[in-house]
C-alpha cells in the first residue's frame, strides 16, 4: 500500500517538477538542462543511475522531491559538495542542507542559480563567495571572507562571521546577526552588508559604492579611504578612517535602517537614534597640496 | 603561512598530544615543511627536563650523544635519566645554577649539538614533515600534560631544517617557549640590537626574535605579561603568536589582525588554532568560538589545583 502510494505520488511529482536525480554528468551549458528534463518527463521510470525501478530507488527519490536534499560535508570532498549544489541547482533543486560543515573553506562557492542552501552549522573560509542568486543561510559561524565578491543573492549568518565579511561584493546582501571581524567590507562596490554586532579594523576600507550597517561598534579605521558608499554605524568607531566623515541622517536614511533590520530581525540590536552616518569627505578624490598633510597621513 | 595551535587544561592534566597532534594534522593544510610542539607536563624526577638535538649525518654518525651528553651534564648536576629518541637526547636531571651556563656547556659538547628546551615542565619536540610522521617517532599523541603549544611551518623566509622549526625556547629563561605565524619585517634591526646585548641567536629565523626578546625583557625584569603586551607595538609586520610558560599560555596579535586565531573556552579548558576546522578536528563536540582581535593580547593560568599537583609529583618524585 505505502510503495503503491509512493509511487503514485512520484509520478505526480514528476509531472509537476521533473526528475531531479541525475548522479553521473555534470550538466553545465543551460541549454542542455532542459533538454535533460523534458526527456526524463516523457519516461519517468528510466532512471538515468542505470538502476530500475527498486523499491528503494524510488523512495529515494520520493525523498528528494518531497524534502530539501541533504549533503553530508563529512563524506565529501569540497569538490564533491560544490558539484553537487550546482547540479542539483540546475536540475531545479530549490533547497539544499550542507550537514557536518565544521568549519571548511569554500562551501557553496560560484553558485549561479536560485537556490537555497543551509549549512547546518559552521562555515570556514569563502562559504558562499562569487555567489550570483542563491540565498545562504549558516546557521553557526563563519571563517573569513563569507560571501566574497558577490554579485547578486543574499547571505544571512546566524552567529559571528570573521574577517573580510562581505569583501568586494558588487551585489546582494550579506547579513551577520553577531560580531565580524577586521576588514569587514573592504573595497564593497555595491551591495549591503549588516552587521547586528561589532566590527573589526579597517571596516569599509576603500569603499567604492553600496551600503553598510554595523549596529555595534567599530574599531580603527572606519571606512578609511572611501570613495563612495554610506556606513550607518550605531556604536562608537575608535577612530575614524582617514577621510571618513559623519554627516547627517535624513527621513530616507532612518527608514531604510529600521526596515533592513526589522526585516533580518535586528531591530533590538540597537535604537534608531544612535547611528550615524558616515560616508567619504571627498579629499582624497583629487590631490592637492591643500591638504598634503591628509595624504601623508593616509599614505 | 604556518600554523599554530595551543590548549590548556585548566584544572587538571589532559590528552594535550593527542589533541595538538589532530589539530596539527589538519594545520598541516597551512604548514608542511615541519612539525613542533612545546609540551607542559608533570616532571616525574629531576628538577630540571633538558631536551638537546644532536645531528644525525655521516660526521657524527659514530659518536655516542646520549653517553656524551650526560657526562657533560654530570659536570653541573645530577643527571638521573636520559633516551635517546630520532634526533634528541633527552636529559631530566638536578641542577640549580645558572641556565645559561649549562646550555653553553652542553652546546659545546659538539657539532650541530643545539638545546631546544630546558625548563621543569617544558619539552619541545620539533621535526621535518608532518605531524603523523612526528607523532610515530616520538610517541605524542599518549602525552598527557597541562597544555602545550604548537607549529606547522610553512618556511617563507629561512631554511627549511629542525632548528628553523618552531617552537623556539626563550633561553635561557626555563619553560617559555613560542610559536609564530608571521613576518617579523623588522627582524635585522631587533637582532642586531639583541646580539650587541649579548643575546645568542641559533637560526636566521625571524620567528626566533620573538623569544629571544621576551627573553631581553625578562632579564631587564619585565613581567611576562608586560613583554608579550611590549610586543604588538615594538614587533613589525605581521603575527599572531601563542606563548606558553611553566604555568600559562598566551596569544599576541598584530594591529592588522592579518594572521588568523580562532579561540574555543570551556570551564574546563581553552584552546586556540589558526583555523576553526582545526579546532573540530581535535573536539568533536558543539564548540563556541572567536576570532582574536587586532591588537589583543591574552593569557590563560593553570588554576590552582593542576599547578599544585605539578610541583607535588616533582617534589615527591
Amino acid at each position: 500500500m505505502e510503495r503503491g502510494g509512493g509511487l503514485v505520488l512520484v509520478l505526480l511529482a514528476i509531472r509537476f517538477i521533473g526528475v531531479p536525480y541525475t548522479p553521473d554528468g555534470f550538466a553545465s551549458p543551460h541549454e542542455d538542462k532542459h533538454k535533460a528534463l523534458s526527456s526524463t518527463q516523457l519516461h519517468p521510470l528510466s532512471l538515468q543511475d542505470g538502476g530500475d525501478a527498486s523499491v528503494s530507488t524510488i523512495f529515494t527519490i520520493k525523498e528528494r522531491v518531497c524534502m530539501a536534499v541533504t549533503l553530508d560535508c563529512a563524506t565529501l570532498t569540497i569538490r564533491e559538495i560544490n558539484t553537487s549544489i550546482k547540479r542539483l541547482a540546475l536540475e531545479g533543486e530549490r533547497e539544499i542542507h550542507l550537514i557536518h560543515p565544521e568549519a571548511r573553506h569554500n562551501l557553496g562557492v560560484a553558485v549561479f542559480d536560485p537556490v537555497t542552501i543551509v549549512v547546518e552549522g559552521t562555515a570556514g573560509y569563502f562559504c558562499g563567495s562569487m555567489n550570483d542568486g542563491a540565498t545562504f543561510h549558516v546557521l553557526g559561524n563563519c571563517g573569513w571572507s563569507v560571501g566574497e565578491c558577490m554579485l547578486n543573492g543574499e547571505i544571512v549568518v546566524e552567529r559571528n562571521a570573521a574577517s573580510g565579511t562581505g569583501a568586494s561584493i558588487r551585489g546582494g546582501t550579506v547579513v551577520v546577526k553577531g560580531h565580524v571581524g577586521a576588514r569587514t567590507g573592504v573595497a564593497q562596490k555595491g551591495g549591503l552588508i549588516v552587521v547586528g554586532g561589532d566590527t573589526g579594523y579597517m571596516t569599509g576600507f576603500m569603499m567604492q559604492r553600496g551600503t553598510m550597517i554595523i549596529c555595534g561598534n567599530a574599531a580603527e579605521g572606519l571606512g578609511d579611504s572611501m570613495y563612495s558608499g554610506t556606513i550607518y554605524l550605531g556604536g562608537e568607531a575608535t577612530q575614524l578612517g582617514n577621510d571618513a566623515v559623519i554627516s547627517e541622517m535624513n527621513e530616507e536614511d532612518k527608514r531604510f535602517l529600521s526596515e533592513t533590520l526589522a526585516k533580518y530581525g535586528l531591530s533590538h540590536k540597537r535604537a534608531l537614534a544612535d547611528f550615524k552616518k558616515i560616508g567619504s569627505g571627498g579629499r582624497l578624490h583629487n590631490f592637492s597640496k591643500a591638504d598634503f598633510e591628509l595624504w601623508r597621513v593616509a599614505m | 603561512m604556518c600554523g599554530i595551535a595551543g590548549i590548556l587544561f585548566k584544572q587538571q592534566e589532559g590528552p594535550i598530544g593527542e589533541i595538538l597532534i589532530q589539530m596539527l594534522a589538519d594545520l598541516n593544510r597551512r604548514g608542511p615543511d615541519s612539525t613542533g610542539l612545546a609540551l607542559y607536563g608533570n616532571l616525574p624526577k629531576g628538577n630540571l627536563v633538558v631536551r638537546i638535538k644532536v645531528d644525525e649525518d655521516a660526521r657524527h654518525e659514530s659518536m655516542n650523544w646520549e653517553a656524551s651528553l650526560v657526562e657533560t651534564a654530570q659536570e653541573y648536576g645530577k643527571v638521573r635519566d636520559s633516551s635517546r629518541a630520532g634526533q634528541y637526547v633527552r636529559l631530566v636531571m638536578d641542577y640549580d645554577g645558572a641556565y645559561e651556563e649549562l646550555t653553553a656547556a652542553l652546546e659545546a659538547s659538539g657539532e650541530g649539538v643545539e638545546v631546544f628546551s630546558m625548563g621543569q615542565h617544558l619539552e619541545i619536540v620539533k621535526q621535518m614533515g608532518k605531524a603523523r610522521a612526528v607523532d610515530a617517532t616520538y610517541g605524542l599523541s599518549a602525552i598527557r600534560g597541562t597544555h602545550g603549544i604548537s607549529h606547522t611551518r610553512m618556511a617563507t623566509e629561512s631554511r627549511v631544517d629542525i632548528s628553523h622549526s618552531h617552537p623556539f625556547w626563550a633561553r635561557p629563561f626555563p619553560d617559555i617557549a613560542v610559536v609564530h605565524n608571521g613576518h617579523i619585517t623588522n627582524y635585522h634591526k631587533l637582532r642586531r640590537r639583541l646580539e650587541i646585548k649579548g643575546h645568542h641567536f641559533n637560526t636566521g629565523n625571524d620567528s626566533e626574535v620573538i623569544a629571544v626578546y621576551i627573553a631581553d625583557m625578562m632579564q631587564q625584569g619585565a613581567t611576562l605579561d608586560d613583554a608579550v603586551r611590549s610586543t604588538v607595538t615594538t614587533l613589525d609586520g605581521s603575527f599572531t603568536y601563542l606563548v606558553a610558560t611553566s604555568d600559562s599560555i598566551g596569544f599576541a596579535r598584530d594591529q592588522f589582525a592579518l594572521k588568523p586565531l580562532m579561540i574555543t573556552e570551556t570551564d574546563e579548558f581553552v584552546a586556540m588554532a589558526s583555523e576553526e576546522m582545526a579546532l573540530r578536528k581535535a573536539f568533536p563536540f558543539e564548540l563556541e568560538t572567536r576570532e582574536a582581535q587586532a591588537r589583543e593580547v591574552r593569557t590563560w593560568k593553570l588554576e590552582r589545583a593542576a599547578s599544585a599537583k605539578a610541583l607535588e609529583s616533582a617534589v615527591a618524585g
